[in-house]
């Protein structure tokens, strides 16, 4: 691609960001076309950066800034998207639901916020675990049943059962670190 | 999960396999037996006891949710293979706009796909780009590409939309490509647009020629004047371009008898939102000169030529059908 013009090199977070803020504020309003939604990326920008392990070392590292924010700005932008597939679906499900299972809006917010976490818990995991995982927990399906569904042995559902859950607790350790 | 696996010990890593493992096999049904050597192994070391916490602090959370729709809003039935797990967010997104009954027309758009790429334009806009040697890349409504300049070639990746291309006059021994979904043209002139559709790629060349390689190497010359489309497979026959392939250019849309269902498709590209068709429409034909920057100028005069009606539910949504 086309690398962005930057400023010399950065030496320290602080310039990294008055230098560059308002430009990727730009640069992510031209693509969304929504200058609210800019400013929120943006900001969500800096602070993956920040607390992405080890940043303060790396900073006074930074050739292209520019670039690197791009880059960056670029996967704030596709978790966000991934967040509003996920929004746009549960949506459409509720449309669906019988009436007297209203949900309330406030519980909606709750459910939502529980679906992105386990959304990004999965993610990484192959398609056919996450499957079998989601089956198992949130329908109740029996291993027998869903071993009829996908086609393949009780065993391997159970292997991948296993597999899914090790990694969804090895995720939720891995986030109370990082927080 | 590495920085994860780091601060654990090798005993809780150990511990945490160990609960997983357990879940599983209560899960699978219990029986007393199983019961005992489970309490057997919670007792044996805290950290057994510690990983089960944990486990049953995740069983809370999932518990929590409203299964069945959770289940939906997460989509697991449509997930593609893992192995581009990048792409796979990109492919479920760029469905958001699809509504799968048959006679809905919302034009292939892809926010993330389109937002990710060197150049854009959104749903009405028509752009001009001009690259590094010269060349100038217009780029139809809904359109994105990635510009991939090396010292010993110049690529344009198609994302997705439509493009026309004039290469520069200038002598750059580089060679020039556009790479889309199906195969790779090389110009051997001056000026072609490139279509995307959803399973072909359309190539229309107005001077001099362009050569198209498929993925399994045929390949096959495309002359001035001439039209051509093709899948990853196969190509279909040439056609001659008619006047007017080109207006897009001027943001009009010129027509020659056209079924009016692919008409209103065709008007779709340049519209936010959708645009409802009943199959029947097909029957009527249309011509005329259309502006592509006022499409409900040109929707009320479908209304006025044909026996049907156009109802606007919304600026996004507009439905046509017969009177």
């Amino acid at each position: 691609m086309n690398a962005p013009l930057s400023p010399p090199p950065t030496e320290s977070l602080e310039k990294l960001y008055q230098n560059n803020f308002s430009w990727l504020q730009n640069w992510l309003r031209e693509r969304l076309s929504c200058s609210h939604q800019a400013a929120d990326l943006a900001q969500d920008t800096f602070v993956r950066l920040l607390s992405a392990p080890d940043f303060h070392g790396k900073v006074e590292t930074i050739r292209e800034p520019r670039s690197y924010l791009v880059t960056v700005a670029k996967r704030v932008m596709i978790d966000h998207f991934r967040r509003r597939t996920i929004e746009q679906s549960y949506l459409q499900a509720l449309m669906q639901q019988p009436e007297q299972e209203g949900i309330s809006s406030e519980q909606s917010l709750i459910v939502l916020e529980t679906l992105y976490r386990i959304d990004a818990m999965l993610d990484g995991l192959g398609a056919k675990v996450k499957r079998a995982f989601l089956m198992s927990q949130l329908k109740g399906m029996t291993y027998r049943e869903i071993a009829e569904e996908m086609g393949m042995s009780e065993s391997s559902v159970k292997k991948y059962m296993a597999k899914a859950t090790q990694h969804c607790l090895l995720f939720s350790l891995y986030e109370q670190f990082d927080a | 999960m590495k920085s994860a696996g780091a601060k654990l010990t090798p005993q809780q890593q150990k511990a945490l396999a160990d609960a997983a493992q357990w879940h599983v096999e209560l899960t699978a049904g219990s029986t007393s037996h199983k019961t005992k050597d489970w309490q057997s192994w919670l007792a044996k070391q805290p950290e057994n006891h510690w990983a089960w916490q944990q486990l049953e602090k995740l069983q809370n959370q999932l518990k929590q949710l409203p299964g069945e729709l959770a289940f939906k809003s997460l989509k697991p039935d449509t997930e593609a293979p893992p192995a581009k797990a990048r792409r796979n967010v990109l492919k479920s997104l760029a469905g958001i706009g699809v509504i799968s009954s048959s006679s809905w027309l919302a034009w292939q758009y892809s926010p993330a796909g389109l937002m990710l790429a060197d150049h854009f334009t959104h749903t009405g806009q028509i752009r001009e780009v001009k690259l590094a040697d010269g060349s100038t890349v217009i780029l139809n409504s809904a359109s994105a590409i990635n510009v991939d300049f090396s010292p010993v070639e110049r690529r344009i990746n198609l994302q997705q939309g439509e493009i026309m291309i004039s290469t520069s006059p200038n002598h750059d021994i580089r060679p020039f490509y556009v790479q889309t979904r199906q195969g790779l043209l090389k110009p051997l002139g001056t000026r072609f647009s490139v279509q995307q559709q959803q399973d072909k790629t359309v190539l229309s060349v107005f001077e001099h020629q362009v050569k198209v390689s498929l993925p399994d190497k045929q390949q096959i010359i495309c002359p001035a004047g001439q039209k051509l489309a093709f899948t990853n497979k196969q190509f279909e026959t040439l056609t001659t371009i008619v006047d007017g392939e080109d207006a897009w250019l001027q943001q009009k849309l010129i027509i020659n008898d056209m079924p009016l269902s692919e008409f209103l498709a065709e008007l779709a590209r340049y519209r936010p939102g959708v645009i409802r068709v009943e199959p029947e429409l097909a029957k009527y034909h249309i011509s005329g000169t259309f502006d592509l920057t006022n499409t409900d100028q040109a929707l009320i005069a479908v209304s006025r030529l044909f026996p049907v009606d156009v109802t606007f539910r919304s600026r996004y949504w507009v439905s046509v059908h017969p009177a």
